[in-house]
């Protein structure tokens, strides 16, 4: 999601909307009885997912206070010009490397524990990963 | 890639935050650029060659390239 900070709307509705989705979820898994289990589970996660929405809305608005009018507005310009984006991309390029390995550590770990279920999804998901990687290399050679 | 941005800002007087907001880029871009730390797309380039009426050519150095 792209949130740009010279926005104070946006900040202001995404931590409006993740108070609202915090409240929510913790009303519903505070009344849930014990047995609607995985409705109490779901309301959590509403909850969490309403908690960070709400703190990366105020923690952005008092940034974007702190910079003041003009640094905001550069500092947005900044994320989204071609200097930014090629630091977005890079960044995003080491962010998969990262994600990668965590694989291999997933794979490791369940393969030392004599899990099967976890070593099994974990491999075919980074065989799915450098399928995915292969199609796109093949595509991108074609379009560009 | 050298270039010789800071040196064509300053004879015009020009400031870093103007430079950038001519361009349509942050001033941070324009710092990189000046550092030598970004090379720009050809399409900033041309803009670039264009704000300061020279050619590209003149404005950026690709020597260190070519060796």
């Amino acid at each position: 999601m792209k949130c740009r900070l010279n926005n104070k709307k946006n900040l202001m509705t995404m931590g409006i909307a993740g108070l609202v989705l915090m409240a929510v979820g913790a009303i519903a898994a505070y009344f849930l009885p014990d047995e609607m289990y995985l409705a109490a589970r779901i309301a959590g996660f509403v909850s969490g997912l309403g908690t960070s929405l709400a703190l990366m809305g105020f923690v952005l608005l008092l940034r974007r206070a702190r910079l003041g009018e003009e640094r905001a507005k550069d500092n947005d310009l900044a994320m989204t010009d071609e200097r930014g984006m090629a630091v977005a991309y890079k960044a995003q390029s080491a962010a998969a490397i990262a994600a990668v390995f965590a694989l291999v550590v997933i794979v490791v770990i369940a393969m030392i524990r004599g899990d099967h279920l976890y070593m099994g999804v974990t491999s075919m998901l980074m065989c799915a990963v450098a399928l995915v990687k292969l199609a796109a290399w093949h595509i991108y050679n074609r379009t560009m | 890639m050298k270039n010789r941005l800071e040196e064509l800002r300053r004879e015009r007087g020009v400031r870093q935050e103007d430079l950038a907001q001519a361009l349509g880029v942050s001033r941070q871009t324009v710092i990189s650029l000046e550092k030598g730390k970004y090379n720009p797309s050809l399409a900033l380039a041309f803009r670039l060659a264009r704000y300061f009426a020279l050619p590209i050519e003149e404005i950026f150095d690709d020597s260190d390239e070519q060796k």
